[in-house]
């Protein structure tokens, strides 16, 4: 029996089974408490009716000398493994949670760089059919011009009218700063792509910008005076660089002036709300639906192809103005009605007059 | 009197369309112009030139669709694409769709002028039944080829294509094109098959198999067989 109370203290329950030669009663009262012994909850010690022993957890012989007696392991109440296999169960539950979560966030971000990939893609496509296209067409029309008037030239029969040369030139010389223009905005927009464009920012006063933006507007192209008004205002004092926003009004002028059909009228404001600055150019054109004024400034965005294709461009122009914007801290604005007009608004962050004068460059050099 | 050629140009940069009507106008030909793809197709559909000239890169419709659009209506006039793209796939699928050659921009004037020549020559003609290639002779009657009356003996593939070519002169060829007319639709056949059929073929017409006289190669493109006038 020593053996046996040594098994008990152990947390081992002897337990008697297959006792036929002996009466219940005979069986000895055991009560066995789990005070004082390392096991689980929900597992308690009894001693077992023979008929009982299929639910031991364990169960071994005792030997020959003990004949029909054998210890067992018995549980009761419930099974003592529940809390482990319950603690597994989560854990396996958190791994497979881990690994989906991770799986979709590997997708999302694979699918982000392939989508960026994409779009990277796109755009050389786009830049490169909008080059060609843009690029050729001026270039096969000064082409064309040019060797009719070489051939006239060469052939006395096919000689052309004095007039009829000269509206060539002039044909050629348009196509020519057509081409120009094209290869200006080209090399503007390739310099900010690479982040190469340098701004020297300097307190500048609006209306010199203004001012020579018009002047540029009316070089490029011809009589433009009956359309555009320019109303300049009061002084109004930012720091900016002054070719750089010169550009972006002229491109904001040319843009107004490509979609406006018929009597063109185009009004060009400068006025000062709070501490911004703001550039209008307003237009009576063809204007914008909401979903083309949200995309405006994208790259190569072009609203109307037949305009585009008619008047030139290539769909960098208004980029180009908004690059410029946030390079000074401001914004492009743009309100448009379809079949009314547009407004195009350039708001930068105005300049205490007294720090013009001084003429000196501020501390402030931007590099896109 | 013959009546002049009648030719449309739809092209809708202003000042290349001013510069091309005044060109074939001056060689004597009838010129209508369109700008934008639309008004191009209503034209050809009320009434059909003789050739029509055609940019690819049109507003509202564009000349792909303008191509397929003619043809679909049964229209077999010739007609040259302006492209300004010069991408071969682009120059294959304006071909595939129905346009006979193109012209890459920028483009001479002269050189434009041939073509549209040798495109309205083709229309204006049928094709002979004994045609001279070179010093060999074509008789599509007897389905035969001789050189100084030595027959030169063709297979029948040899024979198609050499017929296909001599009914399609001065035209751009896809290697599709000539598969599916002279092949007919075959799975089993390839572009590299038209190669081969050509190399051999050159070396039974041409005189220098090398520097081809009549069948010219089209680089990524397919081939034009030419045709002394």
């Amino acid at each position: 029996m020593s053996f046996l109370s040594t098994q008990v203290h152990q947390g081992i329950i002897p337990v008697c089974t297959n006792v036929a030669p002996f009466k219940l009663s005979s069986l000895p009262k055991v009560s066995v408490s789990r005070e004082g012994l390392p096991l689980s909850s929900g597992v308690k010690f009894a001693v077992t009716l023979p008929e009982e022993a299929g639910r031991n957890l364990m169960d071994i012989s005792l030997g020959e000398k003990l004949g029909p007696w054998r210890l067992s392991l018995a549980e009761t109440d419930g099974d003592p493994f529940d809390e482990l296999s319950q603690h597994r169960w989560a854990v396996h539950v958190w791994i497979a949670m881990l690994v989906v979560v991770t799986t979709f966030v590997m997708a999302w971000v694979l699918a982000t760089a392939l989508r960026r990939r994409l779009r990277l893609a796109q755009l050389k496509n786009d830049l490169v059919a909008t080059v060609s296209h843009e690029l050729k067409t001026p270039l096969a029309s000064i082409r064309l011009l040019v060797d009719t008037l070489l051939e006239a030239e060469s052939h006395p029969t096919e000689q052309m009218s004095g007039a009829q040369v000269r509206e060539y030139l002039e044909l050629i010389a348009q196509e020519n700063s057509r081409l120009t223009r094209l290869i200006d905005n080209f090399l503007t927009f390739s310099r900010m792509e690479r982040g190469m464009q340098r701004f020297d920012f300097h307190v500048t006063d609006v209306r010199d910008a203004i001012h020579q933006a018009a002047a540029v507007f009316r070089e490029h192209l011809g009589d433009v005076d009956s359309c555009l008004q320019v109303d300049a205002g009061e002084p109004a004092y930012v720091s900016a660089d002054l070719d750089a926003l010169v550009t972006a009004v002229v491109n904001l002028l040319e843009n107004a002036w490509k979609y406006s059909d018929g009597e063109k009228q185009i009004l060009l404001t400068v006025h000062t709300e709070g501490d911004r600055v703001h550039v209008a150019v307003r237009d009576n054109g063809v204007g914008l639906s909401a979903r083309a004024a949200a995309r405006v400034f994208d790259r190569f965005y072009q609203v109307d192809q037949r305009v585009a294709r008619t008047q030139g461009g290539c769909g960098l122009g208004l980029s180009i103005v908004n690059a410029i914007a946030e390079a000074h801290h401001g914004e492009v604005r743009v309100e448009s009605q379809p079949g009314v007009g547009s407004t195009f608004t350039l708001c930068l962050p105005s300049q205490r007059a007294e720090n013009a004068s001084s003429s000196q460059p501020i501390e402030q050099e931007s590099q896109l | 009197m013959t009546a002049r050629s009648r030719i449309l140009i739809v092209e809708d940069d202003t000042t290349l369309l001013r510069g091309l009507s005044d060109n074939f106008r001056a060689a004597e030909y009838d010129v209508e112009t369109a700008a934008d793809g639309e008004a191009g197709l209503a034209q050809v559909l009320a009434q059909p030139p003789d050739l029509l000239l055609l940019d690819i890169m049109l507003p509202l419709l564009n000349g792909y669709d303008l191509c397929q659009r003619v043809r679909q209506a049964d229209l077999d006039f010739p007609i040259l694409m302006l492209t300004a793209k010069g991408q071969e796939e682009e120059i294959v699928r304006g071909l595939e769709l129905g346009a006979d050659d193109y012209m890459t921009k920028p483009f001479g004037i002269r050189e434009l002028l041939a073509r549209a020549k040798r495109l309205l020559r083709r229309r204006l003609s049928e094709v002979p039944d004994r045609i001279e290639i070179g010093g060999a002779v074509l008789d599509r009657t007897s389905h035969t080829l001789s050189r100084d009356g030595d027959p030169i003996p063709l297979t029948t593939k040899e024979y198609r294509l050499l017929d296909f070519f001599v009914s399609h002169p001065h035209r751009a060829l896809t290697r599709n094109d000539i598969m599916n007319q002279v092949w007919g639709r075959s799975i089993i056949v390839s572009g590299r098959s038209v190669d081969r059929c050509v190399a051999t073929l050159r070396s039974k017409i041409e005189l220098q198999p090398s520097r081809p006289q009549f069948i010219h190669t089209i680089r990524d493109v397919g081939y034009r067989f030419e045709l002394a006038d």
